[in-house]
């Protein structure tokens, strides 16, 4: 017998649970390019919004051959806001090169496991381009996953994502703002 | 510096494999070119932003230090990404838990990170953490620099 035989045990679900897919509406999404000595100047607009109340969805951000691409979603209702304090670091004088802002819609998700298995988003992004959805962006870390949706799209991605994964019929509870299919 | 901000905890990862990816096709094609044979290959993503954008798809993503070379296999296998794919090792996954997401943790890390010199290579916000992608090498700076602007509760978890 072999003295280097390793037992690997894996989460599998023939088909995959969630907790409920939570879709939140009314959005802006700003994807803000930094070039790489721009990047450090980030942080004070953003400590600026966290004080002013301004509420954060979602943030990612990856770097670019040019610098950082950094994505935020916001609530509609701070659009003027947000586009005044980004604009102010990284569009000074308004050309619009470095910032733009999208209306979307984000569904996110978690379920047993999430964080340490393989396959989920590939599963649940399989299924939205079955039916011609494509997210502007997905984000996961940890257990959760997020799928950023153009305006008008949640609602049938939410039908499509719970025909695809198994959700149990016990829902949890709403979160303020945050519709639960 | 004022008060600093609580969070619930800190944890740190393990060497792991970043991968970086431009695609110039639009449209789902990189679920079926990259996140299929990943996920046929068993190969885990602790982190994945991808983005479609006018030039195409984007995706970073951080698998195990110990899949960095299948991950990179994968891609070789797959003709159309190779050319515009790196997989860059090692790097860490330095994770803040705040009590409630805010534009101002965000702020405060960044801030925090730059003025210790380490360089970001990402950074995704998820229901209870804010993770950032940087040098693995770089972990001790980028703790004891949250740890100036963030008060983390007794004992942190450490992966390494």
């Amino acid at each position: 017998m072999a003295d280097d035989v390793e037992t690997t045990a894996t989460y599998w679900e023939a088909r995959i649970k969630t907790y409920g897919f939570h879709r939140v509406t009314d959005l802006c999404l700003f994807k803000v390019s930094l070039e790489n000595f721009e990047v450090f100047r980030l942080g004070h607009p953003l400590c600026r919004m966290g004080e002013e109340g301004i509420p954060l969805v979602l943030t990612f951000a990856q770097v670019t051959p040019q610098g950082l691409s950094a994505s935020f979603v916001v609530p509609h209702l701070f659009e003027g806001s947000v586009r005044e304090r980004l604009q102010e670091t990284v569009d000074p004088d308004g050309e619009g090169v470095a910032l733009q802002v999208f209306p979307v819609e984000v569904i996110f998700f978690y379920g047993p496991h999430f964080g340490d298995r393989y396959g989920i988003a590939e599963a649940a992004l399989q299924s939205l381009a079955g039916s011609g959805i494509h997210p502007t962006a997905t984000a996961c870390s940890g257990s959760c996953v997020y799928l950023v949706l153009p305006e008008g799209k949640s609602d049938e991605a939410v039908r499509v994502l719970s025909e695809a994964f198994d959700i149990p019929r016990a829902s949890a509870q709403k979160s303020p703002g945050v519709k639960q299919a | 510096m004022g008060e600093k901000i609580p969070m619930e905890g800190v944890n740190v990862s393990p060497k792991m494999a970043r991968v970086s990816l431009n695609h110039a096709c639009r449209e789902g094609s990189l679920t079926t070119g990259f996140l299929h044979p990943i996920a046929q290959e068993r190969i885990n993503m602790n982190l994945l932003i991808e983005e479609e954008g006018k030039e195409g798809g984007r995706i970073l993503c951080c698998v195990a230090g110990a899949d960095g070379t299948r991950t990179g296999r994968v891609i070789d296998d797959t003709l159309e990404l190779s050319e515009r794919a790196v997989v860059h090792e090692p790097v860490g996954l330095i994770s803040i838990f705040p009590l409630r997401s805010s534009f101002k943790t965000v702020g405060l890390a960044l801030i925090a990170l730059a003025d210790a010199h380490v360089p970001v290579y990402g950074f995704c916000s998820s229901l209870s953490a804010l993770t950032f992608v940087i040098d693995h090498d770089h972990l001790d700076e980028a703790l004891a620099a949250f740890e100036g602007c963030f008060a983390f509760p007794g004992e942190r978890t450490a992966g390494r």
